[in-house]
């Protein structure tokens, strides 16, 4: 009998215990009005001008579906920590490429592409001190990316089309910040990136672009799908403010670049630089699906996500998509 | 001719200065090839006697000559058979005999050696643990241990203590065989009168606190010995007597 | 009634594992943070049959044998010359104690400074805190040595190094295995955070592997890799205890027994 007790006691404590971790994780099923709402981006990226461009402006605050809510705005670094701001609900908005956010997704984060930035070409770098033009040059060297990111997917990518993989080189997986210092002092050979951190090594002629080494990515605006069903006003608010300043953007392209490159601390030839690789007309639709479920794809096959995931049906929220058409 | 051990101790502290002196004065010799035993109640004093004449403790005020030369410390010319026998627990036995050569690869003393060991009957044992031996058993090895290099003196440290009779008397003949195959001199404490005159030619009653010899009783029987003869009985009767009128009964 | 005592140590485990399983199926805790037991363990075979998982785990191995090897022969052999020789000793004991009780990690980015390669550095960092923890062990069990057997050596005349070798080293035989044991369970640690953190994670590796689960969101393959991680150490340290039993053997002491 007092066994019988003590082992209910325990199961009463773990149980109490997991609970109250549970309940850590805001799941909670009532809806009140929204108070505070946290903006975030991947790294900085200049596929994410959009809202770099909005928040210059305060067209987030500025939308009446957004009066009275507190407005945070984040940077994260490395993916994981996204995911578990995503999994205590202390991040409702999510400006990234689209990698991350299917990585996310298939992490099993519940979140919804409802709109698109830009499509943007991305490179990789190698050093200009070096002798090495094309991928199969660089055997067995010293290759910077970071895991997760939209570089780490073109990377595969290229690599599968000429018969290559990950492990013929000796690959480096480090943030951007930290990437930039190993590049530029020599510890690294080459680098994986995205704008604007190819296009300053460019510039600054630290860096060349290997040749063959490009692909086609999309900057995404991923909402939490509490954030966007329990308060979709706020959220279509939100959608509305990044097209107004991707249709600014188009209008006015000089003031654009001005306000990316004070916004993100860049040099402004960097910035001109990297703009002609930006379309930011493209906007969110069916025909993007595809190419989603594509990425979704290679990247399950490969064993690099936890699962596969069914875009259509899981990732991409076309509700924002008509206000969305130029 | 010159006796092998001379002892001369004028003082001596007990080692952890608790008390008195432990010896107040105390002076006797071991001629060359005697046995000599120091026969007395079992207490720290004859051990540490014994460790002072090794050259184990130094701190007393005295001398002891060993062939006519002072002992400063240790070394191989004396042999002490510890009380605990203090065997090696981490080698085997003939690897804990081994320990006494000087080269234990040298086929001299590799046969040496083989030679104890056969002498000490555990040929058969030779590559136990300690920790599986008997008390006889660990008592042979600590013997041949003592005997391979061939001290010029023999410290026995009540030698045969806790051993059944059938093992004491089959040791005590082992002993002396050994001291006929390499005659050594030998001083031994103990408690038992009977191992005391089996192996003795003369024996100290001694008596501690300080430490001093009361008589002294020369045992006169030719080697080997009967156990139970008479001449054996008769000293062994006087030395029961001179005992117990000193215990005043 | 439980009727043996063996069944009662299971009880927690089963019922630690049996909670966490229903955590997660039933969302208490975000299936997106976690995985059920029984996926990871579904997954820890998986990935073992299919190869990856050996592989990282020979690398880390590797790593933490040679390093426990190098240091725990170097902290031997430093700590037999620091108990012969006063002068070594004034010499060297104060800042190794100083030394050793700087936390591993600290040691990082000096070694990284000083260490070019990879491998070289993580074998280090092993090889480095076996050494402290061997080093001192041995140090203050060769002091301990029974003055008995000191005596034992003075009296046949050994030389120091016979008394060393012959009598000193197998006297505190117990305790220096006792602490290449410990060093071995710590050095699993050590690697493991110096796979898992370090910035150049080029290598292979159990921790490594186990990064980059997390960091592409792979939840059962991260636990999967610890739960292989804790199994490896496990079965190392008993065969490691094993070892210890065979040169033991001679030990009538019961730690020696078990």
């Amino acid at each position: 009998m007092k066994k019988a007790m003590l082992l209910v006691g325990l199961v009463v404590v773990v149980a109490a215990f997991l609970h109250l971790w549970g309940g850590c994780a805001g799941n909670s099923n009532q809806p009140k009005p929204l108070q505070s709402l946290t903006i975030a981006t991947f790294s900085k990226a200049l596929g994410n001008s959009p809202y770099h461009v909005a928040r210059h402006f305060k067209w987030f605050e500025e939308h009446p579906s957004l009066k009275g809510v507190t407005i945070t705005y984040k940077e994260y670094n490395d993916r994981p920590s996204i995911s578990d701001a995503f999994s205590k609900g202390e991040l409702q908005v999510l400006f990234s490429a689209d990698i991350p956010s299917i990585i996310c997704r298939a992490q099993g984060n519940d979140i919804r592409i409802a709109a698109v930035s830009t499509s943007v070409t991305q490179n990789i770098l190698v050093r200009s001190d070096l002798p090495f033009k094309t991928l199969p040059d660089l055997r067995g060297k010293r290759l910077a990316v970071l895991q997760g990111t939209s570089s780490h997917y073109c990377l595969l990518k290229v690599l599968k089309g000429i018969g290559m993989r990950d492990t013929d080189f000796e690959l480096v997986y480090m943030g951007a910040p930290e990437a930039k210092v190993a590049f530029e002092s020599g510890r690294i050979d080459a680098w994986a990136v995205w704008a604007p951190f190819v296009e300053q090594q460019e510039v600054s002629g630290k860096g060349r672009l290997v040749v063959g080494g490009d692909a086609v990515i999309n900057s995404v605006m991923s909402l939490s799908s509490t954030f966007l069903n329990q308060h979709e006003n706020t959220a279509r608010g939100v959608a509305a403010a990044i097209q107004r300043a991707k249709k600014w953007m188009v209008e006015h392209p000089e003031e654009a670049q001005a306000i990316a490159a004070s916004e993100l601390a860049l040099d402004p030839a960097v910035v001109k630089t990297a703009w002609p690789k930006h379309d930011w007309s493209v906007v969110l639709s069916e025909s993007l699906i595809p190419d989603l479920q594509e990425k979704a794809d290679f990247l399950a096959a490969a064993d690099k996500t936890r699962a596969n995931i069914d875009v259509k049906k899981d990732l991409v929220d076309l509700r924002f998509a008509s206000q969305a058409k130029p | 001719m010159e006796p092998t051990l001379s002892v001369a101790i004028k003082s001596m502290r007990y080692p952890n200065s608790v008390g008195g002196d432990l010896i107040e004065g105390l002076s006797f010799e071991v001629p060359r090839q005697g046995f000599v035993s120091l026969l007395g109640p079992t207490g720290a004093g004859k051990t540490t006697l014994l460790r002072l004449i090794a050259g184990l403790e130094r701190r007393f005020d005295g001398e002891v000559f060993l062939d006519g030369k002072l002992v400063t410390g240790p070394s191989r010319a004396i042999q002490m058979v510890f009380q605990d026998l203090r065997l090696l627990p981490w080698k085997t036995v003939l690897q804990n005999i081994e320990f006494a050569s000087r080269n234990p690869r040298d086929p001299k003393e590799i046969e040496q050696v083989e030679k104890w060991i056969r002498i000490v009957g555990l040929e058969e044992r030779r590559h136990a643990w300690p920790k599986t031996l008997s008390g006889g058993e660990e008592a042979r090895v600590a013997f041949a241990r003592a005997f391979v290099d061939q001290p010029r003196l023999l410290l026995l440290d009540e030698p045969l203590r806790g051993l059944d009779i059938v093992t004491r008397y089959a040791l005590q003949d082992e002993l002396l065989g050994a001291l006929d195959a390499c005659k050594t001199t030998v001083l031994m404490v103990s408690h038992s009168v009977e191992d005391a005159l089996f192996l003795s030619d003369t024996v100290h009653i001694v008596s501690t606190g300080p430490m001093k010899i009361e008589n002294t009783f020369q045992v006169n029987v030719d080697k080997p010995r009967r156990r139970g003869c008479r001449a054996l009985n008769d000293v062994e009767g006087e030395i029961i007597r001179y005992m117990s009128k000193q215990r005043g009964s | 009634m439980i009727r043996s005592a063996r069944m009662v140590v299971w009880l927690l485990p089963v019922l630690i594992v049996a909670s966490w399983e229903v955590a997660v199926r039933t969302h208490f805790v975000p299936p997106s943070q976690a995985a059920t037991p029984s996926d990871v363990v579904i997954r820890l075979f998986r990935l073992m049959a299919s190869g990856p998982l050996l592989i990282h785990a020979s690398y880390s191995m590797f790593r933490i044998a040679l390093g426990v090897v190098l240091g725990s022969l170097i902290g031997v052999l430093t700590s037999v010359l620091v108990a012969r020789s006063r002068t070594v000793n004034v010499l060297f004991s104060p800042t190794v104690q100083l030394l050793a009780g700087i936390p591993v990690v600290v040691w990082i980015p000096f070694w990284v400074m000083f260490f070019g390669t990879d491998e070289a550095f993580k074998i280090a960092m092993a090889a480095i805190s076996t050494f402290f923890l061997v080093h001192l062990q041995t140090l203050q069990a060769l002091r301990t040595v029974e003055r008995d057997y000191m005596e034992l050596s003075a009296i046949y005349e050994k030389t120091p190094w016979q008394r060393a070798v012959d009598v000193m080293l197998p006297s505190a035989a117990p305790a220096i295995l006792m602490a290449i044991r410990t060093s071995l369970i710590f050095g699993w640690v050590v690697i493991f955070f110096v796979e898992y953190a370090s910035a150049t994670q080029g290598s292979e590796g159990l921790g490594w592997f186990i990064a980059d689960a997390r960091a592409m969101g792979r939840i059962e393959d991260e636990f999967a890799g610890l739960l292989f991680l804790a199994v490896i150490a496990y079965v190392c340290d008993k065969l490691l205890g094993r070892l210890q039993r065979r040169l033991l053997v001679w030990s009538d002491t019961e730690e020696n027994a078990g």
